[in-house]
């Protein structure tokens, strides 16, 4: 599977949540299909809320890691 | 980048310059641009405000930036996915719903869905058949108006018994309509924890509540049966022993407890074959598997403690499975002390009888022999051997007269008697007169007192029969010389005739055994000769009369044989006719 990482640390909401979307909404079928992990590495804590419920809605799954000092954020796959 | 559209132009005016007309016109464009700057900021910020999220700060992106990026088009693309996922997911709900419907209506099970209040949402086609029947719809109804409170006589409820522990229930044997059913009830949620639903699934179990019932009676009725068959193998007289082929005791009754000094029926144990007090059986039944033989016996002697010595015979039968393997052992134990001792009496009958016929045959033989063989006799010679022919001749009579008396007693047909008044003293005079002809070494006394002089009611030939067999068997174990006493009494409305002598005498066990069949209480001593019937008729002669015989002896000290005899009709039993 092929895995894309994306560093908008230093960037708030919601020109990260944009970003994001930006980001799913091109590769919205090889995301829904498995085919792409997409990592999206955040420092803006509003955003560990505002991009999973969105790409949710999108029918992707969205999992949130903290880490040290910033947080991980693992799209793929689809949400049940 | 923003273009400058026609409302931008301003009109010349007279004073004004070229310089001034375009500074108008720079503001009017930059005023223009700025009002459609802040249009797409607060349209943009409209669809962010959809998605959950702030409005868009102009210091994170700047106009320029803003046209570049295109915030509008994403959320627009973002919700065309959200759109998306929202049909799909609504086709997944469908199918689901379409899945639980179809579950709903065709499971086994009655289900039935009510509020809070009990009010029914919905219920599926099974509740119809079971409990409602064509065309009634309680939708929006109470259930209990129309469940539990009308048609069941059971006063648990379900609903109210989930409603009240928030969790699931279960009852079993609810009834309904004489239907019997296994309920369970389940409590829905809302996000809050408050019970929106609760479904009520009722199973009918009236089957399995009947084949229960059937098998219960059965199980009763099974063991009401194992009861009396145990009773009866329990209570059988015989010894019954089944053991399996591991060794262990399956089944005893309580002859063979006795028999084989077994504590069986030990509380949670069983027992096994080498707990048996015998090793005669024990061996035998080990033995069984290997003898090739289905059914086989042996006589076994058992010697329990405070009981005489017993003879049984084990007869062991062989169980086999329908494929020939060993499966144990049933084994009877039948006593046969009694029919052994039978059988010896009889072998030694059938010894004695050759005897006792041989001797005056040869007798009979060789007087005859004698005179075909000399004609020299003298008269008196030839009416002597004469004589004895009649004399041994008449005893055959009587052994075989013995036999017939037996045989007719034993078949049944018991003793046809003629009876009439008779006096004892003259019958004991006329047989003691032949007596004294015959055994003229032993002295024989009558002792009848006037006051014993009585009438009974007997058969003649029977009492003389009765006093020949006692007077013989006197003579019989009496030495010569010995005296032989016959008195009469009366006593309580009865004759006593007793008979003694000053013979050999019996011990107790012999004298008990005496009016046995065959029974000879000294059998080794082939001189005396006899077929150890004549007690048995006395006795069978004297009950027949409704009378007593009664036997004292001891070893050395003779023989007093009693008869005791109702008096006739009309006699006090005093010695005086009343």
């Amino acid at each position: 599977m092929k895995t894309i990482e994306i560093d908008i640390r230093g960037q708030i909401c919601p020109s990260c949540l944009l970003l994001v979307l930006r980001e799913v909404n091109q590769r919205h079928r090889e995301l829904m299909d498995g085919n792409l992990c997409l990592v999206i590495l955040t420092d803006n804590r509003a955003a560990t809320g505002t991009i999973p419920d969105a790409v949710n809605n999108m029918g992707i799954a969205a999992a949130v890691e903290k880490l040290a000092g910033y947080y991980r954020i693992i799209i793929q796959g689809q949400h049940d | 980048m923003m273009q400058p559209c026609g409302d931008a132009l301003v009109e010349r005016t007279g004073e004004q310059s070229e310089l001034d007309l375009l500074r108008a016109e720079n503001a009017r464009l930059v005023e223009a641009n700025h009002e459609a700057f802040n249009y797409i900021r607060c349209k943009v910020d409209s669809l962010l405000g959809v998605i959950g999220t702030r409005g868009l700060d102009p210091g994170e992106l700047d106009d320029h930036s803003l046209i570049e990026f295109d915030p509008i088009g994403i959320v627009a693309l973002t919700f065309q996915h959200i759109l998306e996922n929202l049909q799909e997911t609504n086709q997944k709900l469908q199918f689901a719903h379409d899945e639980i419907q179809t579950v709903f209506e065709t499971v086994g099970a009655g289900i039935m869905v009510l509020d809070p209040q009990g009010k029914l949402i919905s219920y599926n086609q099974k509740i119809r058949d079971l409990m409602l029947g064509d065309g009634i719809d309680i939708h929006g109804k109470m259930c209990r108006d129309h469940v539990c409170g009308k048609n069941s006589d059971d006063s648990r409820c379900a609903f109210a018994s989930v409603m009240e522990n928030r969790r699931e229930q279960r009852f079993t044997d609810w009834n309904f309509n004489d239907r019997s059913f296994d309920v369970i009830g389940r409590p829905m949620f809302d996000e809050v924890g408050k019970i929106t639903h609760v479904i009520l699934a009722y199973h009918d179990v009236t089957a399995r509540r009947d084949a229960r019932s059937a098998l219960l009676a059965a199980l009763e009725e099974t063991k009401e049966t194992n009861a009396k068959i145990n009773g009866i193998l329990r209570s059988a007289a015989d010894g019954i022993l089944v053991t399996d082929a591991g060794g262990d005791v399956v089944l005893i009754n309580r002859r063979a407890e006795e028999l084989l000094e077994l504590p069986l029926v030990e509380p949670d144990s069983t027992p096994r074959i080498e707990r048996i007090r015998h090793a005669g059986l024990v061996n035998l039944l080990r033995q069984a598997p290997q003898r090739g033989q289905e059914t086989f016996s042996e006589d076994l002697n058992f010697h329990l403690e405070g009981h005489s010595p017993c003879l049984c015979q084990a007869r062991i039968t062989v169980i086999r499975s329908a494929q020939d393997a060993f499966n144990g052992c049933i084994t009877l134990l039948h006593d046969v002390t009694e029919q052994r001792a039978i059988d010896r009496m009889k072998d030694e009958f059938v010894s004695t009888a050759a005897h006792e016929l041989r001797t005056p045959l040869a007798t009979i033989i060789g007087y005859a022999d004698l005179l075909q063989m000399d004609n020299n006799f003298s008269p008196e010679q030839r009416a002597e051997y004469l004589q004895q022919i009649q004399n041994k001749a008449e005893r055959l009579g009587e052994i075989v007269s013995d036999l017939l008396d037996i045989s007719r007693i034993e078949s049944g047909e018991g003793v046809k008697l003629n009876r009439k008044p008779n006096q004892l003293e003259k019958l004991c005079a006329e047989v003691v007169k032949n007596f004294r002809l015959q055994a003229p070494g032993h002295s024989f006394e009558l002792d009848f007192p006037p006051s014993s002089v009585a009438t009974v009611n007997v058969d003649r030939y029977a009492m003389l029969q009765i006093l020949e067999n006692l007077l013989n068997n006197a003579v019989k174990y009496s030495p010569a010389g010995g005296k032989i006493r016959i008195s009469g009494q009366l006593e309580n409305g009865c004759c006593l005739l007793a008979i003694s002598d000053q013979g050999i005498g019996m011990t107790s066990e012999q004298a008990v055994r005496v009016y046995d069949k065959f029974y000879r209480a000294d059998a080794t001593n082939t001189a005396i000769s006899g077929t150890g019937l004549g007690m048995t008729i006395v006795k069978h002669l004297v009950e027949a009369h409704s009378g007593q015989v009664e036997v004292t002896s001891s070893p050395g000290n003779g023989t007093t044989v009693t008869i005791t005899l109702p008096l006739a009709t009309g006699q006090s039993g005093t010695g005086e006719p009343s």
